[in-house]
């Protein structure tokens, strides 16, 4: 089983590495164990991520891709659907079955056919268009309803330190 | 108790275990048994066409052919036999069975096939009709069996053979409608215990069956008469049809089914469906199964491409590999290309041409209002772009050429190749990365008009 993980791993890093989206970048961390990826994913430009460069690991389960990996970001993050620990709450990285908010569409989530490449472009999306209805960070959330304008400068800060660059 | 159909009827000829030994050792005394009796009874049958109906001398002669075929009839409960019942049901077994019965018994059968006259009434066949549909085979039989003069008319109810040994299919119903009083036999039929090859086995035609029992040492019917029986006051066709069943199974210690001939049809389509799916792997559901197995690795490869090399390989790691290492005997197509995002990303179209542009331009004077309105380059273009870009580690060359042409950071993190082993690839990773990292620096400096030291002071 793990064999046959780890071919399916080998042809979307090659996949991935040869002909990657824009603004991702994803491998095996240490090819050693190919079973933990880093993803680097660029915040989408005309949001108030733009320009940030995010780090995330990526975990794959032994009978991947039956069952979706687990991704978390390694990076300080603040957005609704991210949890303060940085693990992403998004319906593709749910088998269904497994429902945790109970409104998402099976058509949207985990199956073989999805693959890392289609989770990092979600993960973009998500970046660029917050689900405030499925909060996995409420404070995060309220914010974004509410006072976009800190919102976006805690953004803007996020950005500056993946970048290692200071905040005025 | 219901029978399944499977054990209705006999699908192997040849018999199995020491049996076969036996088969294999009279083969060559049967061979020369079939040629014989070829000769024979090809001069028999001959002599009794040209030989007047209804005579005894015909009788005998063709007595004598059948005895030399191999056929030999027995009667069983003759105090049962009635001469004058004007329809005889049997049931059925073999093509044979009707010819049998017309030894001991004269009678005729409807014809199945559309045999010249002669050849018919010789084999005991009588055209009815059968194949212009039930109304007139109805209507013949009734006119038949008005003729008194005729010999009586043998059905075999069930319509199609079984094996004989377990069950009776369904009566058709149509058999009793004709005349109140039928005369029911049973026929079994018996070949050497040491050679028991069957009469009749599922699919065969009745040439087949013919020259296994020319091959045969002998083939013996037994006609056992069970009675007349007598169609009630009130008793409808298939209540009768049930009845006569009834009665014949328990006669020939057989049981009743429910299975029709329609019933057989199916069966017999239903196995030459497998059949036809064990002869062309492409079609087995196990090859089915796992080649589902490797789209779930390669979902970009049809499964008709997986099939293909699963046939060969019977195995799914191998197949998967193969595919991995362009093994197979056909091009795999590349997988194919993803949007570079969702449409809801707004950003998605601005980026993708400042990607297109290139980092390298040789002058500087290309400034961002030319780059953001060129064509896309071409995929090869691209390629040596992104690989330059990918492969420039030192941020100061990139940073020299791409500080002219600003907006122009290429935001692609595609490797030039795949490397072929481990430290290569990681190499590549982590420069990449490193890459991307710095690119997305230079936009945001840009961006925010910033003074970085190093970067534009």
């Amino acid at each position: 089983m793990a064999g046959r993980a780890l071919k399916r791993l080998m042809t979307e890093y090659k996949q991935l590495t040869l002909n990657p989206p824009e603004g991702i970048i994803a491998g095996p961390t240490n090819e050693e164990n190919f079973f933990e990826w880093e993803a680097l994913i660029m915040g989408p430009e005309g949001t108030c991520f733009e320009c940030g460069v995010f780090p995330a690991k990526l975990i794959f389960p032994p009978d991947y891709p039956l069952s979706p990996p687990k991704m978390q970001f390694t990076c300080e993050m603040f957005h609704p659907n991210i949890y303060s620990d940085g693990r992403v709450c998004i319906s593709i990285l749910h088998a269904p079955g497994d429902d945790p908010m109970g409104y998402e569409t099976s058509a949207e989530r985990w199956s073989p056919v999805q693959s890392v490449e289609k989770i990092l472009l979600s993960v973009v999306s998500m970046l660029a268009e917050p689900n405030d209805e499925s909060s996995a960070n409420v404070d995060a959330a309220k914010m974004w309803r509410d006072d976009r304008d800190q919102f976006n400068k805690i953004a803007e800060k996020l950005v500056r330190k993946t970048l290692n660059l200071s905040y005025p | 108790m219901t029978v399944p159909i499977e054990a209705m009827y006999t699908k192997n000829r040849f018999p199995s275990g020491p049996s076969l030994f036996f088969l294999m050792l009279y083969t060559p005394l049967g061979i020369i048994l079939f040629l014989l009796r070829i000769f024979i009874s090809l001069q028999l049958f001959l002599a009794a066409c040209v030989l007047p109906h209804n005579t005894l001398i015909r009788h005998v002669v063709l007595r004598v052919l059948y005895s030399v075929l191999g056929l030999v009839v027995r009667e069983e409960s003759v105090e049962n036999r009635d001469t004058s019942c004007r329809i005889i049901t049997t049931n059925h077994i073999t093509p044979f069975d009707h010819l049998a019965v017309s030894i001991v018994l004269p009678c005729v059968t409807p014809s199945l096939y559309d045999l010249p006259g002669a050849l018919s009434s010789l084999l005991c066949y009588r055209d009815l009709g059968v194949t212009r549909g039930r109304e007139v085979l109805r209507a013949n039989a009734r006119a038949y069996l008005s003729n008194a003069d005729c010999p009586p008319l043998l059905l075999h109810p069930e319509g199609a053979t079984t094996s004989g040994n377990l069950a009776l299919m369904k009566y058709g119903s149509w058999a009793f409608e004709l005349n109140g009083t039928v005369l029911v036999a049973g026929v079994q039929v018996w070949r050497p215990p040491l050679l028991p090859l069957a009469p009749s086995v599922l699919g065969a035609s009745w040439a087949a069956d013919l020259c296994f029992m020319l091959f045969s040492p002998i083939t013996l019917f037994t006609i056992r008469y069970i009675g007349t029986v007598k169609r009630k006051e009130g008793e409808s066709a298939d209540e009768f049809a049930v009845r006569v069943q009834a009665t014949t199974a328990s006669a020939l210690k057989l049981t009743t089914s429910h299975h029709t001939v329609a019933d057989k049809v199916e069966y017999m389509k239903r196995l030459a469906r497998e059949a036809a799916a064990a002869a062309n792997p492409m079609l087995s559901p196990e090859v089915h199964r796992m080649a589902q197995q490797v789209q779930e690795v390669l979902p970009h490869i049809s499964i008709d491409q997986i099939k293909r090399d699963l046939v060969h390989t019977q195995n799914v790691d191998l197949t998967i590999t193969n595919f991995l290492e362009g093994n197979v005997l056909e091009p795999v197509p590349d997988p194919p290309p993803l949007p570079l995002a969702p449409v809801n990303i707004p950003s998605a179209v601005p980026a993708a041409s400042s990607a297109f542009s290139s980092a390298h331009k040789p002058s500087p004077s290309s400034s961002s209002s030319s780059s953001s309105s060129s064509p896309p380059a071409s995929p090869q273009e691209l390629k040596g772009t992104t690989g330059g870009a990918a492969a420039s580690p030192s941020p100061s060359s990139s940073s020299s050429s791409s500080g002219a042409s600003p907006k122009s950071f290429p935001l692609n993190t595609a490797a030039v190749s795949f490397g072929k082993s481990a430290t290569e690839r990681m190499a590549s990773f982590e420069m990449r990365k490193a890459q991307l990292i710095e690119n997305a620096r230079r936009k945001f400096i840009e961006k925010h008009g910033l003074q970085v030291p190093g970067y534009n002071c």
